[in-house]
């Protein structure tokens, strides 16, 4: 067995811990956290996936260069999105959030 | 890498470059793919900023059995994957042939744990409809969980129809195991299973504390 075998079989591992982490979570109240913690296991399990097993990092820079343009133009797409949402209560006018149909 | 000319395709001199166009024809398509799945991740995060408790109720209304399985198996058939890759690389058939098969036999698998999970949600009523069990907000919720995990599905289906006809066409030795077509099918896989994991985060984990 090769070291690419091995290196590739410990990160499938790796992907199967953080699964198991991130199930166990759910179980905890962790208030907001919990909600940064189960993104931050899911962004850093695309993460390796990426890197790793669709070789980002052995890419050359055309390549690396596609996928991260790919992530600048879903930071426009939430940061303009939610620079309005965020923003709607500032003049209290018209443009404030729709009313809230649920009673919670 | 040999310029075998069964594996070299116009107009690329050699198959380093032919290579280096899949990579990058490819990841075009997933910035296209990571685009399309962006929208939806936004309709998400707007509406569960909007109605967090009616996310949450949603959210556990969901059975994260099912949900981790389909995890668990769809990372597997990743490194399976990787495994095909590899056999290509080293012109190897049958580890080509074999581990092409295998990945579309785990996604297959997760296609019917898929159904046995949609068939419970239908059985409880969870689709937005008349007979909606719980309070009206958590349609939104769930009627992100249909679009996306079945945009999703039909995204695994047809990697799977790929995995299937090249690892026959290798077996068969209609294709050439250093094809630059089974890097190509393994970007996508890894790509479909990559969204399922941002996926199970936002459908099957909040809420579930009973906080």
């Amino acid at each position: 067995m090769t070291w690419g075998v091995l290196r590739h079989a410990g990160v499938w591992i790796l992907l199967l811990l953080l699964l198991g982490a991130t199930a166990a979570s759910s179980s905890f109240d962790l208030g907001e956290n919990g909600a940064v913690l189960r993104l931050g296991i899911a962004g850093l399990q695309v993460l390796l996936i990426w890197l790793l097993f669709m070789d980002l990092l052995g890419s050359s820079s055309l390549v690396r260069l596609c996928a991260i343009s790919a992530f600048l133009w879903i930071l426009l797409l939430f940061g303009l999105t939610f620079s309005d949402y965020f923003t709607r209560g500032w003049n209290g006018t018209s443009t404030r959030y729709p009313a809230r149909t649920a009673t919670w | 890498m040999s310029d075998d000319p069964s594996v070299v395709q116009f107009p690329w001199p050699t198959v380093a470059r032919q290579r280096e166009g899949v990579a990058f024809g490819m990841w075009t398509f997933l910035g296209s793919e990571i685009l399309f799945f962006g929208g939806l991740l936004l309709t998400y995060a707007v509406y569960r900023t909007l109605y967090p408790q009616a996310f949450n109720s949603g959210s556990a209304a969901t059975d994260i059995f099912y949900g981790t399985i389909n995890t668990a198996l769809l990372l597997t058939s990743s490194f399976i994957m990787t495994m095909a890759l590899r056999g290509s690389e080293s012109g190897s058939r049958g580890v080509v042939a074999a581990c092409m098969l295998t990945t579309a036999a785990f996604g297959l698998a997760f296609l019917a744990v898929k159904g046995l999970e949609y068939a419970e949600d239908i059985d409880k009523h969870l689709v937005p409809g008349p007979h909606f069990p719980l309070h009206p907000p958590a349609r939104l919720f769930f009627a992100f969980y249909w679009v996306a995990t079945g945009v999703h599905a039909i995204h695994l289906l047809v990697g799977i129809l790929v995995a299937v006809f090249l690892g026959i066409r290798v077996a068969l030795r209609q294709m050439a195991p250093e094809s630059t077509a089974i890097e190509a099918a393994s970007l996508y896989w890894h790509f479909v299973d990559s969204v399922w994991i941002v996926l199970y985060a936002l459908i099957y984990l909040p809420g579930r504390s009973g906080a």
